[in-house]
């Protein structure tokens, strides 16, 4: 009795499988050439990377220790060559240093004279990569910063070097993190020393193309890329990259950061300035000029209102803490201080 | 019966293919321009189409296909279409890999990984709507076809086990 079961049973189990097969083909087929990427798409995206983030960080820990192992190693092997080459940077650096300096004085005593109002201290969120997209197609990457801890899609995400990208999307456990080389990324850049403003637009390739650049525009290998801050997404002047020359003579762009290394960021929550703290400090300087403790308050406030994040490294426990160390001096410090405490509602129209 | 007990083994396959999802997420942190991951899943699926299609229907594939489209955050549908045709052409070859040698089952994969790489080349291009540059692509085939090994130490001892807790009919 069962023969003849199993011979009506095989064709209808044919038959349903090529069915079953042609029908889903299709699905997949309609889903691509109708480019789904709706709001239930993103909110499923985001949904299921809150849910994998825990598991993507257990399994992220043991491949972070291996590659901090492989990193160690590494520079175990170039310790002399490293501390040679160290040596010589860090007397270049203590020239700039000096001449940073003096610069600094003399913009805040410009500032202070024309009563420029500089734009609030910047917060932010450091989180660890947990996930790579790993795709040919998307580079992104997936970070633990929630978004109770202030993530928001569109803030600017940096590590060690420079930016990195931005957040698409933030949820309960995880964000998203466009990466600048992305087929979709497109950043608003201004590239120095000459000043044009251009967009750096990712192409899936290791260096983004700079684009939109003003005719006359002539750019040099080795000219140094910002963000320009243009549509109050992302704040000014946080370092990118450097020009690279492409073979068929076109502007690329060469991030500062290697996102292959990368394993901290911070998420950067800028808010666009509508409003900006006057600068109270470097107004009192303005009526005691000359005066040293005042310069040197002034100096503190600029510092504080303007020293980009990127600067500080990743682990600082506080933007405040770094500044008030790299100022140097206790009226330095205390000038930081006075700064950082100003409640911006009170001093804002000044 | 027999149906019902099947449709539970289905999550064999369907998580194996997860945790592949998973593993190609995990930031290694080598590559160019971005880690290029292996697809597990696409071994997972070529595995189960040679050796038990039955516990790994269609739209079980579709189902790993979308997640796989919904994490990696790239086109949807892409990943969903080359897991399904490689599925497909695996499936109507069957008879030519099964009860082979590995050498045979991985050389199998090679082609596979060189159908992921055509599928994916023309349906991204189609999505984009222009040629896109096919070198990521062979990179991530290559990588894939690379650790088939791997996964088919895996995969052939989770076979024996479902060839007891779920024999064949």
């Amino acid at each position: 009795m069962r023969q003849p079961a199993n011979r009506v049973k095989l064709p209808f189990r044919v038959s349903s499988y090529r069915l079953s097969l042609v029908l889903t083909l299709t699905l997949a087929s309609v889903l691509l050439v109708g480019r789904a990427e709706s709001y239930l798409v993103d909110r499923t995206r985001q949904i299921m990377t809150d849910l994998s983030a825990p598991l993507l960080e257990l399994a992220s820990r043991p491949v972070a220790a291996a590659r901090n192992i492989i990193a160690s190693t590494d520079e175990y092997a170039y310790v002399f060559e490293e501390n040679a080459r160290l040596r010589a940077e860090n007397e270049e650096l203590r020239a700039w240093r000096a001449e940073a300096m003096s610069l600094e004085r003399r913009v805040a005593r410009y500032e202070a004279l024309l009563k420029v109002t500089v734009e609030p201290d910047i917060q932010y969120a450091t989180g660890r990569i947990v996930g790579d997209s790993g795709g040919p197609f998307v580079h992104a990457f997936i970070v633990n910063v929630p978004r109770a801890d202030g993530a928001d899609a569109g803030q600017a995400v940096v590590d060690d070097d420079g930016l990195i990208g931005r957040v698409v999307s933030a949820g309960v456990a995880a964000s998203r993190v466009l990466l600048l080389t992305d087929l979709n990324s497109r950043v608003p850049v201004r590239v120095e020393p000459s000043g044009y403003r251009a967009i750096a637009v990712g192409d899936n390739s290791r260096f983004p193309r700079i684009d939109f650049l003003p005719p006359e525009a002539r750019l040099k290998a080795g000219d140094r890329v910002v963000t320009s801050g243009h549509g109050g997404l992302m704040p000014p002047d946080l370092p990118v990259g450097i020009v690279v020359i492409a073979s068929d003579g076109s502007p690329r762009l060469q991030t500062h950061s290697e996102f292959d290394r990368t394993s901290a960021v911070r998420v950067l929550q800028y808010a666009f300035p509508v409003q900006v703290v006057a600068n109270e400090e470097a107004s009192e300087v303005a009526s005691e000029e000359g005066d040293e403790d005042g310069r040197a308050g002034a100096q503190a406030a600029v510092s504080a209102a303007v020293a980009p994040a990127i600067a500080l490294p990743i682990d600082a426990p506080a933007a405040t803490d770094q500044i008030v160390e790299r100022a140097g001096t206790p009226a330095a410090a205390a000038g930081t201080a006075a700064a950082v405490a100003a409640d911006p509602p009170q001093s804002l129209g000044q | 019966m027999r149906d019902v007990s099947h449709i539970v083994w289905v999550a064999v396959p369907v998580g194996l293919c997860l945790i592949g999802v998973l593993l190609g997420l995990t930031p290694v942190g080598v590559g160019t321009g971005g880690t290029t991951a292996p697809i597990f899943a696409l071994a997972v699926v070529y595995f189960f189409a040679v050796h038990r299609p039955e516990l790994f229907p269609p739209w079980a594939v579709f189902f790993v296909g979308l997640v796989q489209d919904i994490m990696s955050g790239g086109p949807m549908g892409l990943y969903t279409l080359v897991l399904l045709t490689a599925y497909g052409f695996t499936h109507s070859q069957r008879l030519l890999l099964v009860a082979r040698g590995f050498a045979t089952m991985w050389l199998g994969f090679v082609i596979i990984c060189g159908l992921a790489v055509l599928v994916s080349w023309c349906a991204a291009s189609v999505h984009y709507g222009f040629v896109v540059n096919p070198l990521p692509l062979f990179l991530q085939a290559a990588v894939t076809a690379l650790i088939y090994p791997l996964v088919s130490v895996v995969l052939t001892r989770v076979n024996r086990y479902l060839a007891v807790l779920a024999p064949a009919t």
